[in-house]
């Protein structure tokens, strides 16, 4: 029996650079990676892009045999979690196993966000995009389609969509919001991105709330609040859910979280989509790539290292659709006001987001080349002179200092 | 330096000595691949100027010493040698040789 057994509790991203990092710190104890999935650790970002368009299946899982073999990780797949017993310290899983922990880490992940009570929502034809085997179905269900009806302009929503344009699909896309993005990135964003996709053939539907959905066995009209669309097949894209919490804890759209990664139960540690966590006073929850990575690795680093060090990241994500690349860093669910540098509504440039003077957030469309400055910036939520930072002849490096 | 490498139909000009100061970079194609040129403490490296994670021009990021960032995972590596110092990337840049003559600076092909 291993002395110092560390149990992973999801084997999505967080999960699976937890087990990394704990190796490659040099952790040679029992590491058991537990999930409900039954594929092998995989990246997502694909699932939504060129899974879908390319015309073989790309490889997308993160470690090959030889990781997997030098990793030496205890893969528990096709396995849900029903319990965790903190004071005996033991997973209970639904097929009667138990596992005993000396640290715990829950990175469960997300979940989509479902519309089981919609009239007919359990038809065929109906799809949700969140696991491998759910962009499988997928993929070859949209060999045989042509009108597709995707539900919601979140990221999961629009890169679908774009996906699906690419491979010459006919797309529809209903959004309850008049202006998708907006609340995230300003009315300017939004409007370029809604012309984005137009210029690209998308039919929106904005301002529209899903009704029904129509069909014999399978989908064939989606009925909204102003019309009614036929389809062949309609994918759900209204977000993601922090999956259901499986151990007690304090738990309020995550667990939360401390700078360590640690839970309020002593050696149960969280990290990535299923956590709330601190960034500048406030308490955050995102969904990104980049968090479940570095959220991952931090957490395991702390259960296992002598002197715990602070989690400082960014929070930062990139979407790409079409030919356009997106990359949002930092968080502001509100700001005074915008400094456009460039022109991002033609297509290469950036907006910040300034709160009080401080920059908040920055959103770059096409735009990498300054990015890793902008996050310094970001990161310290610097004071910077409006004029300056929306200077595209002044280096995004030397935006601070008055010269 | 490298004098043993002589100038010929192996090597393509990537720019002017004086365009590249210490600790700067530039890029250059060497036929249909970027390749990132750099100089530090008056030697010359050059690698592949595209990150081998996801598809990212290096040149978008940032050079802090002998750290090289990417600007769309924030992978980071060494670019004397190419060797991954910072995931997600997890293959080393491919390197390429490069020399100084006459003021100009050229890259051999691969």
């Amino acid at each position: 029996m291993s002395p110092r057994p560390i149990v992973i509790v999801g084997a999505g991203l967080a999960g699976a650079n937890a087990a990394e990092a704990l190796r490659r710190q040099g952790f040679e104890d029992a590491i058991i990676l537990i999930d409900r999935d039954l594929d092998v650790p995989y990246d997502r970002p694909p699932l939504s892009k060129e899974f879908l368009t390319a015309d073989h299946e790309p490889v997308v899982r993160l470690w090959d045999d030889d990781q997997l073999t030098r990793l030496s990780v205890k893969l528990e797949l096709g396995t849900t979690v029903s319990s965790v017993d903190v004071a005996r310290k033991r997973v209970v899983t639904t097929d009667g196993r138990q596992w005993h922990y000396w640290k715990l880490l829950l990175a469960t992940g997300s979940e989509a966000r479902r519309l089981d009570t919609i009239k007919g929502a359990h038809l065929g034809n109906v799809y949700y995009l969140r696991t491998l085997q759910d962009a499988r179905q997928l993929k070859r269900a949209i060999q045989d389609v042509e009108r597709v009806v995707v539900i919601g302009a979140g990221f999961i929503g629009a890169e679908v969509a774009a996906s699906l344009r690419q491979i010459g699909k006919s797309v529809v896309v209903v959004e309850i919001l008049p202006r998708p993005f907006e609340r995230l990135w300003g009315t300017e964003a939004a409007e370029y991105l809604i012309w984005l996709h137009q210029q690209h053939g998308i039919e929106w539907r904005l301002g529209q709330k899903v009704l029904e959905f129509w069909g014999e066995s399978r989908v064939t009209h989606v009925k909204t609040s102003d019309t009614v669309i036929e389809c062949d097949a309609v994918i759900i894209g209204t977000g993601a859910v922090p999956a259901a919490p499986v151990a007690p804890g304090h738990f309020e759209k995550g667990y939360v979280v401390n700078e360590f990664g640690q839970t309020n139960i002593p050696d149960v540690y969280a990290a990535g989509d299923c956590t709330t966590w601190p960034y500048h006073g406030h308490a955050i929850h995102v969904e990104h790539w980049d968090h479940a990575k570095n959220h991952g690795r931090m957490a395991a680093e702390n259960m296992i290292g002598s002197t715990p060090r602070p989690y400082r990241n960014v929070p930062y994500f990139w979407s790409d659709q079409y030919d356009t690349r997106l990359q949002y860093l930092g968080y502001a669910p509100e700001w005074d006001f915008e400094v456009i540098r460039g022109e991002p509504q033609g297509g290469a440039g950036a907006i910040f987001y300034v709160k009080e003077g401080r920059v908040m957030a920055g959103l770059f469309i096409n735009q990498s080349k300054g990015i890793l400055a902008a996050r310094r910036i970001i990161d310290r939520q610097a004071v910077v002179p409006p004029e300056r930072l929306g200077d595209p002849s002044i280096p995004l490096n030397e935006v601070t200092c008055e010269k | 330096m490298a004098e043993h490498f002589k100038v010929d139909d192996h090597f393509v000009m990537a720019g002017y000595s004086r365009e590249l100061g210490d600790g700067e970079f530039m890029t250059a194609m060497v036929g249909n691949d970027p390749v990132l040129v750099a100089r530090l403490d008056d030697k010359l490296y050059a690698v592949s100027g595209i990150c081998t994670h996801a598809f990212s021009e290096l040149a978008d990021g940032e050079l802090e010493g002998t750290r090289l960032y990417c600007a769309l995972h924030f992978a980071c590596f060494d670019i004397r040698t190419g060797q991954v110092l910072e995931g997600p990337a997890e293959k080393p840049l491919k390197t390429y040789e490069v020399i100084e003559s006459d003021g100009q600076i050229w890259i051999q092909k691969a």
